[in-house]
Parts: structure tokens; C-alpha cells; sequence
């Protein structure tokens, strides 16, 4: 199948003075048509750095990255910022984590919707009334009108959250980036907002990357799961693969270290990720890795294939296979 | 409700069910309009304020926000000296030492104390907020939801460290959180809250699978499964219809005309378990 979004070998790197960090390393990865890539990684390990890049939202004179990200066939002018103008919104959308923060709060939903809309569309405010309320009302929001007419602060951040993907998905975009949709909501509406936003996939056919910490919201929607680990991409396979049987350490330790309704102790992963400045050659995840080994201090973090679409970086599993 | 000391009882419910502000009612940052909150037998309301301020080495609070509940222009070391001034007149190497204990207690470096809450990841200064908490000795801390801004595999230090510390120092926890499973990990009893009202209550979270509110059921659902692929989501307004009966009417699956008409009291139907519903 082609791909819609293509992200090959994205590197950024943090500017500061004459020093550079790496931040993020080779992440590629590429989305086929109504596909879903879930992205699972914890805060600091570059998942919306990821995110921020395909959009081009990075400044540069802090950021430096290279990469090569390809929609639709097309190579994404991600530094020329006028150029990306035209793809954000249109091409992409961006559901971001915290409605609250997202909206302009002296502005009415209205003035948001026409503000989008009048940058990419020549409607005039009828239309886009129109267009909005029927989006909104596919967001399930029982009185459309009252709500179109609202401030930010006169809605609950679940009807926010309705109301941003409302204004994500209206131009009918190709690739959908959530980052973090549900972190800032309650669970009840977690699920809610899962549901709408994998509604509108299948309506629109849209490609949707998904970032979250939350296993739960990932194991619901992705069909592909990426563990991001200090800026590299761990583990990458079909989400079924990930879930039942995760081969990088990290992952599995994730997954055990979840609560399950018991009082047993839980397997946590001891300390923490390596900051920016104290990465090195070694593997990232050697520090707090159940399955330490020798190898694992001159590790380069190179891929290793698995099967055809599950690859993992880890050094453990490499010798472990080739023993076999 | 009460608490009994080294234990802890878990709140749930959805935000704007009352559940921070009970905690801090109970913490006494927020006066409640009537009723009294007892310390060891004592209203911490019916004081003098003087007599308040001391109270506040007894009860504690964690906030979710972790970034909001310290002063961005004091580095963790001035965060976690501050009640050990306030409270105990600590100073010079004494105080040094101690912050150091409290650091390593919650798995930070000791050369964290330096920086500034700017420079930490969210789960590392929420470490530094129950360092901060823990400071006092407390006998008593309210986590207003302390897990929900952290990620997985911090989450799971976090309730570790909680349950250590509780076993060490016998202190009580009100967890808030949304997170059933975590609440079942950590907590001894548990309360299910919906719109202000206590709505089923377990006092033996060994009984955690004989819930059976219709809410409490619907949050168990949700749990561990996301079920992207069902449809029935359910519609929002702004504004939710205001009746006399139950508040959980409009959503109940249950509902009956009865429900609308009267609010349930919260009724004793075995040792330990209570709940508001005609329906269950």
C-alpha cells in the first residue's frame, strides 16, 4: 500500500551555544491510508518533538533537524514556513494535548472555526457556519448553535476537545497528529474522544498518528505501535505483536509495571531516562535494563529486524537470536 | 467517611464530582458550609487559626498539577527546606542532611537540589512535591491526584514509593484519582463519588468485585479496555438538566421514574457497603 505520510531518518537536535544534544535519532516510519500509528513513549523521549517536526513547528534558532518526510508523494517543505502554511490544517492537523491551553480564550468557537476555514477556503460565514455546525454535531455536542456561539471557558474541556478535533477534521486533512489527546481529560470522556476520533478516521479515511503515555488508549486504536525510548524508536510492530508479546526490555517492562487490580508489589523500571546532555554511545536503556549485558555498553541502537514489520533495538535480543 | 491511620481510602469519580474539593476541605484550605472534619478526634475547623497553621504539619496535600503547585523562582533544595524551617527550625547541615534523606526517599539524586522546577521532567518534580509533603512528618497526606501527569513507568515508582512510605511511617493517604486499578493497588477502602454525593462506598477493597452502582459499574468497564470500535458515544451539552431525583439519571442505564422524582440516600446493604441507587 502507499504510504500517505513517509518520515525518514528524523534527527533533531538541541541547540544551546556552540554544543548540540541529540534529542531525537533516526525515527522513520511511514503511515498507509486510514492506518494508525500509535506512538507510546515517556515525557523527554521525543514523541512530540516527532510530531512537531512533520508539522515544521520547531524554531529553528533552537531546534536543528534533518529529515526527509514525504505526503503523498510529495517531499514536505518543512523549513520554509510560508510554504508549510498551506499544508497545516489542510494536510495535517494537529489535536493537541490540553484544550484549555489550545483555544484562543478571548475568542468565541465561532471566530475559531472562521478563522481556520477563511485561510483555506474563500466561504463565505454562512457556509462555514453551516460546515461547523454539522461538525459539531457529528461530535455528538446535543446543541451545536449554543456551543458554536460560546467562549472557550464556557465549555467543559471534554466538549473542547470535541470541538478541536471538530476543527482538525473539517478540512478533511490526510494525516491527523493527536498528541496526547486525552492526558488532560477525565476518563470517562478519555473514551469518548478515542471513539470520535476513530470515527472520523474511518469517515474520512484519514491517516491518524497517535502519541500517548496511556497503554490503554494506544491498545484501543493503533494499528501499528511505536516505543519510543531517549529519541529512538525501540520496538516498532503491528499493535497486536507489541501488546501480546513485546520483545525490547522497555516495553516489557511497561507493560508489567501497569496495575492490574492486585496488591502485589508492582515491577517497576528503577531510575530514569537519560537526560540530553548525558547521552552516549551506549544503549539508552542500559541503565535501568533487566537484561544488562556485555554488549549492551558499545551498543549503537541499530535495528534489528525481527520479522518483516517488527524491529527492535536492542542488543539482548540480537544475541539471543543469533544463538538460536 | 473516615480514614484510620496507616490506611489509606481512594476517591473516584469524574472531575467536577467534588472529589478535590473535599480534599481540601479535608486539608483545610476550604471551609465547609456545614459538618466538621475531625483530626484525632479534633474539628480543625473549630480552632483558632493559630492553632490551624499547626494542623498543617499534620495534614498534607500532593497536587496533580505539579508544575503549578511550586514557586517557579525556588530551586527543589528552597521547596523542600521550606516546611522543615517552618515546622522544625531546621538549619545548616541539619537542614542539608535532611533534604538529602527526603531526596533520596523519593529516588532524586542528590544533585537535583540545585535546580529549578523548569529543569525537571513532570514526574521528577512531582517527586520533588512528595518529598516536599513527606517534609513535615504528616500524619495524614491527601494526593489529589498524583499519578495522572506522570508517565507509566514513573507511575509505577510513584505507587511503590506511596505504599513504602505508608508502610515505614503509618501515615493515612486520601488517594483522588481516576485510575481504578491504581486506586485498587494502594488503597484499603474505597469511594465512588458522582456530582457531589458519595454514591457507593467498600470498606474492604477486597470486596472491590461487588460494586454495583451503575456508574461505579460503567468506570469499571472502561478500565482496560478502550473499545475504539463501539459507537455508542455518548452525546454532551453545555448545560446538564437539573433534577430532584438521582444526578446520575440522565446517563443511568438503569434509570427508572422513581429515580427522577426522589434522590436515594445512601442505604447499608451488607457489613461495609453502602449505596445510593433503588436500582442496583
Amino acid at each position: 500500500m502507499e504510504p500517505v505520510l513517509e518520515v525518514k531518518d528524523l534527527n533533531i537536535s538541541l541547540k544551546e551555544g556552540c554544543n548540540t544534544y541529540k534529542a531525537v535519532e533516526n525515527v522513520s516510519f511511514s503511515i498507509g491510508k486510514g492506518q494508525t500509528l500509535g506512538i507510546i513513549g515517556e515525557s523527554g523521549s521525543g514523541k512530540s518533538l516527532t510530531c512537531m517536526a512533520i508539522l515544521g513547528l520547531l524554531p529553528a534558532d533552537v531546534w536543528d533537524y534533518d529529515a526527509e518526510i514525504v505526503l503523498n508523494g510529495k517531499s514536505l517543505p518543512f523549513r520554509d514556513n510560508k510554504a508549510m502554511r498551506g499544508y497545516r490544517g489542510t494536510d495535517i492537523a494537529l489535536i493537541m494535548q490540553n484544550p484549555m491551553s489550545a483555544f484562543n480564550p478571548v475568542m468565541t468557537i465561532k471566530r475559531h472555526f472562521e478563522e481556520t476555514l477563511a485561510a483555506h477556503k474563500n466561504w463565505n460565514k454562512n457556509q462555514i457556519k453551516a460546515a461547523a455546525l454539522e461538525m459539531l454535531s457529528q461530535m455528538r455536542i446535543k446543541n451545536p448553535e449554543t456551543v458554536y456561539n460560546s467562549y472557550p471557558f464556557q465549555c467543559s474541556g471534554g466538549m473542547l476537545q470535541r470541538i478541536m478535533i471538530a476543527l482538525a477534521v473539517i478540512m478533511e486533512p490526510s494525516v491527523l497528529i493527536a498528541d496526547e489527546p486525552t492526558t488532560a481529560l477525565d476518563l470517562t470522556v478519555q473514551f469518548e474522544i478515542i471513539k470520535l476520533i476513530n470515527q472520523m478516521r474511518k469517515k474520512y479515511n484519514t491517516s491518524v498518528v497517535i502519541v500517548s503515555h496511556d497503554l490503554n488508549v494506544i491498545a484501543g486504536i493503533a494499528d501499528e505501535i511505536a516505543v519510543m525510548y531517549s529519541g529512538f524508536i525501540v520496538e516498532q510492530a503491528p499493535a497486536e505483536e507489541v501488546l501480546n508479546s513485546p520483545l525490547h526490555p522497555y516495553t516489557a517492562g511497561l507493560f508489567r509495571s501497569r496495575p492490574s487490580y492486585s496488591k502485589e508489589r508492582l515491577s517497576e523500571i528503577s531510575g530514569q531516562p537519560l537526560s540530553l546532555k548525558q547521552r552516549n554511545s551506549m544503549c539508552m536503556f542500559s541503565e535501568r535494563c533487566p537484561l544488562k549485558g556485555e554488549g549492551c555498553s558499545n551498543f549503537e541502537m541499530l535495528a534489528h529486524k525481527v520479522s518483516d514489520d517488527h524491529f527492535v533495538r536492542c542488543c539482548a535480543k540480537e544475541m539471543t537470536k543469533t544463538s538460536a | 467517611m473516615n480514614i484510620e491511620k496507616g490506611r489509606c481510602l481512594g476517591l473516584v469519580g469524574e472531575s467536577g464530582c467534588g472529589k478535590s474539593t473535599l480534599g481540601r476541605m479535608i486539608s483545610g484550605m476550604e471551609r465547609p458550609d456545614t459538618g466538621s472534619v475531625l483530626l484525632d478526634g479534633l474539628d480543625i475547623y473549630n480552632k483558632p487559626s493559630r492553632e490551624i497553621r499547626a494542623l498543617r504539619r499534620e495534614i498534607q496535600i500532593v497536587f496533580q498539577d505539579s508544575m503549578a503547585s511550586v514557586d517557579p523562582r525556588m530551586n527543589a533544595d528552597a521547596i523542600i527546606s521550606e516546611p522543615l524551617i517552618n515546622f522544625y527550625g531546621l538549619k545548616g547541615q541539619c537542614l542539608d542532611d535532611r533534604v538529602s534523606e527526603l531526596l533520596d526517599m523519593v529516588c532524586l539524586p542528590d544533585g537535583d537540589k540545585t535546580k529549578y522546577p523548569f529543569q525537571f521532567s513532570g514526574g521528577q518534580l512531582q517527586r520533588v512535591c512528595i518529598a516536599r509533603a513527606l517534609a513535615s512528618e504528616p500524619s495524614f497526606i491527601v494526593l489529589d491526584e498524583p499519578l495522572s501527569s506522570l508517565d507509566v513507568s514513573v507511575q509505577a515508582q510513584i505507587l511503590n514509593l506511596l505504599s513504602d512510605v505508608k508502610k515505614a511511617t503509618d501515615v493515612s493517604y486520601l488517594l483522588i484519582s481516576h485510575d481504578l486499578e491504581a486506586v485498587y493497588y494502594l488503597s484499603d477502602s474505597i469511594c465512588v463519588m458522582y456530582a457531589g454525593m458519595v454514591m457507593e462506598s467498600i470498606e474492604d477493597i477486597g470486596d472491590f468485585y461487588k460494586l454495583k452502582h451503575p456508574y461505579s459499574l460503567k468506570l469499571l468497564s472502561l478500565r482496560g479496555k478502550c473499545g475504539a470500535d463501539s459507537t455508542d458515544i455518548e452525546n454532551v451539552s453545555d448545560s446538564e438538566d437539573r433534577i430532584k431525583g438521582c444526578p446520575y439519571y440522565s446517563r443511568c442505564p438503569k434509570h427508572s421514574e422513581q429515580c427522577k422524582n426522589a434522590l436515594p440516600s445512601l442505604e447499608k446493604i451488607e457489613e461495609g457497603h453502602y449505596i445510593r441507587c433503588y436500582n442496583y
